[in-house]
């Protein structure tokens, strides 16, 4: 019986971002660091719009950080990933595994 | 040392009039900071071309994402009030005009004109001032307005005079926008700039 929802592709993605970013985590360093591992090209508004979906089901948390010059004096907003979101990250991810389970002679995920 | 480059201040603004008050902050300094990363590392036309590529790609989503959420709803009222604002402060100007000259004919248009044109742009100060963004709103509103009385009283007014309606009329809007933030941002320089960061 599944305990957490399916997350989609890339609210897997934003979420193993925000686990690999830590306390840096803000919305150029997430589009940076999916950009630099996976390739894709993905717009500010994408970034933004699923970290937003993703605070609005509980997994993920947001706090207003100090302005800082080289942003042009504006505040960066810093997400953090919650309990819940972990949760159903591993569940996904464990979905996934499970569903791509001896598959090896037929499919291969490389 | 920090390179004296400023991020391109339409897509700028554009992306700003879009975004929430809890975003946009977050977004737009996310943009600014990138960019002077890339106009130092690679070129300031590309990174220009970069920050463009991502507020087009942006604004989508965020138009979508605030219409989800009712921003749109206080700026649409305010353009809504600036609108009945326009048609009685040209019904005042016009009906007594009428009253007191003979308008017939091509006469009437030129004459009409301006004072619509006049009326508009003092309708987008009216409605920036109420509402950040309802001069946009209001634009937007007028455009189909037009464009519906176009369509049903086609033949009431000549071509021309339509045409340049629905081309310049929501220009006039705009500008009274501008016009209104420009005296804002004038009343607040002496205070502190608020303006777009150079980085």
């Amino acid at each position: 019986m599944p305990a957490n929802p399916l997350l989609g592709s890339l609210e897997q993605i934003v979420l193993i971002a925000l686990v690999r970013l830590g306390p840096n985590a803000y919305g150029m360093t997430v589009r940076r660091e999916i950009e630099e591992r996976t390739g894709r090209d993905l717009s500010i508004g994408a970034v933004y719009a699923t970290l937003e979906r993703l605070e609005a089901k509980g997994y993920v948390k947001s706090v207003i950080g100090d302005p800082t010059p080289e942003r042009g004096g504006r505040a960066k907003r810093l997400f953090r990933i919650e309990g819940a979101g972990e949760r159903a990250l591993r569940s996904t991810q464990k979905a996934i595994s499970n569903m791509t389970a001896g598959l090896s002679k037929r499919w291969s995920p490389t | 040392m920090e390179p004296n480059v400023t991020v391109p201040r339409t897509a700028a603004w554009l992306l700003g009039w879009l975004l929430t008050d809890a975003n946009r902050d977050g977004v737009l300094g996310d943009l600014t900071e990138e960019f002077a990363l890339r106009a130092r590392r690679d070129s300031l036309p590309n990174a220009s071309r970069w920050y463009w590529r991502q507020v087009v790609r942006s604004l989508p989503r965020f138009f979508w994402s605030g219409f989800r959420r009712g921003q749109w709803r206080a700026p649409l009222g305010a353009a809504v009030a600036a609108q009945v604002f326009i048609t009685f402060g040209e019904s005042l100007i016009l009906i007594p005009l009428a009253r007191t000259f003979d308008l017939t004919g091509s006469f009437r248009w030129l004459v009409e004109m301006p004072i619509g044109f006049a009326a508009m742009t003092l309708g987008g100060f009216v409605a920036a001032w109420m509402r950040r963004g309802a001069d946009v709103a209001l634009a937007v509103l007028s455009t189909i307005m037009i464009i519906v009385f176009m369509i049903v009283l086609g033949g009431a007014s000549p071509r021309w005079y339509q045409i340049t309606f629905l081309v310049l009329g929501p220009v006039a809007i705009l500008t009274g926008g501008a016009l209104l933030r420009r005296k804002q941002a004038a009343g607040k320089r002496p205070s502190g700039d608020r303006g777009l960061p150079n980085v």
